[in-house]
């Protein structure tokens, strides 16, 4: 069984596919939608999801998030006394996953299919590879994020001929594809994005905008308590806006409580520089794919921040139209990562369909451009591989020395779009020894194999003596090699996870914890009576108390949670 | 076409004679690609995509083959209306610059909410590109025709305009700069190019020009060849500078001047032969090229013979340091005069012996492009240290240049169409591209 899992910056999902269709796994709370928060508890045991995201406000020391933004680089974040790779932190999180899916399938879950934003890096794919191996987890496949909404969009209307955009915008990474179905032939002609735009971006520049509105003391943003209250509030917020017409902003710091009103020009106003982000991946990706935007049938959204209007009017702008909204964009990459693994397991039920995915970047190799004679303009890229060519691919070039008698080549390796090497981003390099003589007979055959997981391999062979070298892409900060993998792995596997059974009541003391920190007064008393009492009840192990309690002391959360804490109703009887 | 024939490679992979269209192309690739493993055969895989892509170029190939035989329909491309009379029309509008359109801007505003979803893409465009031209006119005179950071301000204003929120409605408008700029030179034109490239990610994304045909192919190799003049070394740069600059004054350059520009002038024209054209006038280069055929002979430097080659050193011109040490040929003292003569068929020839060996070379480079970086001699090892913009100003009327050099316009861009051509990518990979997008 191949499950097939998106690891997002905000929320992750695992699907399956399940008797010709792709089903989500809930977690032990019975939701689709797993915080990507990872928590070390009081007692030293990891918390995932939702009570990891509570603590985020309660324990902002203890806690973790987006670090899918940091997959692929070296940063350390450090939860008590032990220090995580962002590798390691996904991995919590796709453990936590595999836990929920042997749990509802009732089977051991060894396989996986986890999606990437498709503008992911050589670095960051691998990083996110190393985390499925962490996780205890084979990945088969990394698949595009795009790829996967569209897949699970267009698995509903394969017998049909559709030109259609994906627009991913999600909590971290902005993606955009455009594909071409025809014959049950599921064809991503191209795909552009921009790593750092996402959802959390749009609540940044709320928060920016309430600093500089409120006239907050910048030392403040050192406070990680209310810097993490502030960002669940302006979340909220911003989520409120998708329904309502108002919402605010407000959080109380000793004796100063500061506020901001939000409408949606508002929101919109504060986020326009984000949203102007939006048009050029999206340019981009028509361009590439030829496709005039009149052709396009119709726009699928994905990732929860299209939720935004704001968002869902800079997409009716940009294309004269109305974008389609008929899938939850929460769900839908998940949904394509089953189908993928449906595909994968060869079944029955899709028998006839096939998806071609792109290589989304341009890799080549830094030349001199010869001027005249003996002139050389060096540090040209060259490109061996052109973005959005078709993968899998394997495409060889011939270079030679700029000198007779040269007995040296360095290739330099780079990823990017950049005409000059040094704006793109360098990803090795490999030194060849020639054997000497005319620089025409001293030609070396530069080959590079893009594989469908986007992954690269770089293959040199000198003519003149048949030497072949390989680039292993590794060594480079941001990667962890086989051996580390599997000491991390066993060194992770010690750690204490907390039981998956009492996930639900340790969640609701969790966000318990987190409203006390934000109640005042008699509300506040109140709260940190009952946390007591629902304690005493769990620590009674008794299921006929238990039980009841956890209605009970659920209810009152709820209640508090939709009270302005500003002015709370005082809690008469108990 | 005879069926008789074996049809191609491409074709017989995909089990297609010559009579196949595109449907039935796709048709037979989407019933291939499912017999294929992807992962498990990748050469495979590979074969058939490259067949499938072949047959699509094909079939493209001969439906436009076949097109041209029949009677274009009218009016089916819309082209952006020619640069030069839409340029011209508004420079000499005297309140150019200022020119805004109240009617037009309320109205954007008020769409601001609503969203007008239905506009016309063409009627879009074309109105900023109208202000975008009347800013331009302002730009190129005075202080700012240097200024790249206050062109590229001018474009993203237009670009961040209301009216420009549509894709289809960018994309016209990215074109008409683009013909602008592709058209040849004029007082700004460097500048603009500069900050276009940036504003429209011409030199951070190779791809961008790739569709918009011929014209994208002229700036895309303009800007290639402008890394390529930022490469070399400083002092190189620096008196090619000036070289460009007098270029483009209005008055022929004193004999003296002109024999010391001259060499320089062909290195340039030989190096960045698409780019010159962009920043520098091309009738100036003509009229040059012809004054200087009808020189005396100038003297020959003492010691020219141990010069190992005239492209090497350069020339330095009036007004610029020399740098220590150089041997410096046809200084600002007019040293001609002071010079044996040798023979003027024999310099002639010697001239003109350079320039085919320059041509050469270039057009060798364009082939050879591509080859691998080492430590060399190559003058750019400084790295790309950016050029400062001369502090000289050529002191040039906008309407005095328009009056001089109309009347030759469309000479200029009837042989810029055909040099560009030449001068294309140099291993022939852009693929035909469509006009504009519509």
């Amino acid at each position: 069984m191949i499950v097939g899992i998106d690891l997002g910056t905000t929320n992750s999902l695992i699907a399956v596919w399940d008797s010709g269709q792709a089903r989500l796994i809930p977690n032990s709370l019975g939701e689709v939608l797993t915080p990507s928060c990872v928590s070390v508890d009081d007692d030293g045991s990891i918390l995932v999801g939702r009570a990891a995201r509570e603590r985020l406000q309660t324990h902002p020391a203890l806690s973790a998030a987006t670090f899918k933004r940091h997959m692929g680089s070296d940063k350390v974040t450090h939860l008590g006394k032990r220090a995580f790779r962002p590798e390691e932190l996904s991995a919590l999180i796709l453990r936590s996953l595999k836990d929920d899916a042997e749990a509802a399938l009732g089977r051991p879950v060894t396989e996986a299919i986890i999606t990437v934003p498709a503008y992911f890096s050589d670095a960051q794919r691998k990083a996110t590879r190393a985390a499925g191996q962490l996780a205890g987890l084979n990945v088969e496949r990394l698949l595009n994020e795009p790829t996967a909404a569209a897949l699970a969009y267009g698995i509903h209307l394969r017998d049909a001929e559709s030109k259609f955009l994906v627009f991913d915008l999600g909590g971290g990474t902005f993606d955009v594809s455009v594909l071409d179905l025809f014959d049950n032939v599921m064809e991503v002609r191209a795909s552009a994005g921009d790593n750092f735009l996402g959802g959390e971006d749009f609540v940044g520049a709320l928060v920016e905008r309430f600093f500089e509105l409120n006239k907050i003391p910048t030392p403040l943003k050192n406070d990680a308590i209310f810097m993490q209250r502030l960002y669940a509030q302006a979340e909220l917020a911003k989520r409120t806006l998708s329904s309502a017409h108002q919402a605010e902003v407000r959080v109380r710091e000793g004796a100063a409580e500061y506020a901001m009103a939000l409408d949606e020009a508002a929101l919109e106003k504060i986020c326009a520089p984000l949203l102007m982000r939006l048009r050029d991946p999206v340019e981009r990706a028509l361009r590439d794919a030829n496709i005039p935007v009149a052709e396009l049938d119709n726009i699928v959204l994905a990732g929860g921040a299209t939720r935004m209007p704001a968002v869902r009017r800079m997409v009716a702008r940009m294309f004269g139209r109305f974008p389609s909204c008929d899938i939850n964009p929460d769900e839908v990459v998940a949904l394509g990562a089953a189908v993928q693994a449906g595909l994968k397991m060869n079944d029955k039920a899709l028998d006839e369909v096939v998806m071609t995915d792109v290589a989304p970047y341009s890799l080549g190799v830094s030349t001199s451009m010869q001027l005249d004679l003996n002139h050389f303009s060096s540090g040209h890229f060259d490109p061996i591989i052109e973005r959005n060519t078709v993968v899998p691919v394997s495409r060889v070039k011939r270079y030679f020395p700029v000198q007779d008698q040269q007995r040296m080549l360095q290739i330099d390796v780079y990823q990017g779009e950049a005409r000059m090497a040094w704006d793109n981003i360098k990803l090795g390099e490999l030194k060849v020894n020639l054997p000497g003589g005319k620089r025409d007979d001293n030609g070396v055959d530069v080959r590079f194999t893009y594989d469908v997981n986007g992954l690269l391999q770089v293959e040199l062979t000198v003519l003149a003596t048949g030497d072949t070298h390989s680039l292993l892409i590794e060594g480079n900060p941001g990667l962890l090699t086989e051996q580390q993998i599997r000491e991390r792995f066993a060194a992770l596997s010690t750690l204490k996870i907390h039981p998956r059974d009492r996930m639900e009541n340790r969640t609701l003391l969790a966000r318990g914890e987190r409203l006390y920190q934000q109640v005042r007064g008699d509300a506040r008393e109140h709260l940190s009576r009952q946390i007591v009492r629902f304690e005493q009840a769990l620590e009674s192990q008794d299921a006929a108390i238990i039980a009841p309690a956890v209605k009970g002391f659920s209810e009152l959360l709820d209640h508090f949670e939709h009270q302005n804490f500003t002015n709370p109703v005082p809690f008469g009887d108990e | 076409m005879s069926d008789s024939r074996d049809p191609p490679w491409f074709l017989q992979r995909l089990a297609l004679d010559c009579t196949a269209d595109q449907r039935a192309i796709r048709r037979a690739y989407a019933r291939e690609v499912k017999q294929i493993d992807q992962g498990a055969d990748a050469q495979g895989f590979q074969f058939l995509r490259e067949a499938y892509e072949t047959a699509l170029q094909w079939e493209a190939y001969q439906r436009m083959y076949a097109q041209q035989d029949a009677p274009s329909p009218a009016g089916a491309a819309p082209r952006p209306e020619r640069p030069e009379s839409a340029f011209r029309q508004t420079a000499f509008r005297p309140s150019g610059c200022q020119r805004t359109d109240p009617g037009h801007s309320n109205a954007a505003q008020a769409q601001d909410r609503q969203i007008d979803v239905q506009a016309d893409p063409q009627q879009l465009s074309a109105d900023v590109f109208e202000a975008f031209l009347a800013g331009c006119s302002g730009l190129a005179q005075g202080r700012t025709l240097h200024d790249a950071s206050a062109w590229e301000l001018h474009l993203r204003t237009c670009m961040n305009d209301d009216r420009l929120m549509n894709l289809a409605a960018r994309g016209i408008f990215e074109a008409r700069v683009l013909h602008l700029l592709a058209g040849g030179w004029r007082p700004g034109n460097e500048t603009l190019l500069e900050a276009a490239a940036d504003v429209f990610q011409w030199r951070s994304d190779r791809h961008r020009l790739l569709r918009f045909g011929h014209a994208g192919a002229i700036v895309d190799r303009a800007i290639d060849e402008r890394s390529m003049f930022d490469n070399q070394e400083h002092d190189l740069k620096a008196m090619q500078r000036q070289v460009i600059l007098r270029l483009r004054e209005l008055d022929m350059p004193e004999p003296g001047q002109l024999r010391a520009d001259m060499p320089n002038v062909e290195q340039l024209a030989a190096r960045f032969p698409t780019w010159l054209e962009l920043v520098a006038s091309m009738d100036n280069l003509e009229q040059w090229r012809a004054a200087y055929a009808t020189l005396p002979a100038p003297a020959q430097p003492p010691g020219y013979g141990a010069v190992p080659s005239a492209w090497s050193i350069p020339n330095m011109a009036h007004g610029v340091p020399h740098p220590a040490g150089a041997d410096v040929d046809g200084s600002a003292d007019g040293g001609d005069s002071r010079r044996a003569r040798p023979a003027f068929k024999d310099r002639m020839k010697r001239i003109a012996w350079r320039f085919a060996l320059g041509f050469i070379a270039f057009n060798a480079a364009l082939a050879l492009m591509r080859v691998l970086t080492i430590d060399d001699a190559a003058p750019g090892k400084s790295g790309p240290a950016a050029v400062a913009q001369p502090k000289r100003q050529p002191d040039i009327e906008y309407d005095a240049h328009e009056k001089k050099y109309g009347a030759l316009r469309a000479e200029r861009e009837a042989r810029a169409a055909r040099e560009a051509a030449a001068a294309k990518a140099p291993e022939g990979v852009a693929p035909e591209t469509p006009p504009p997008p519509q």
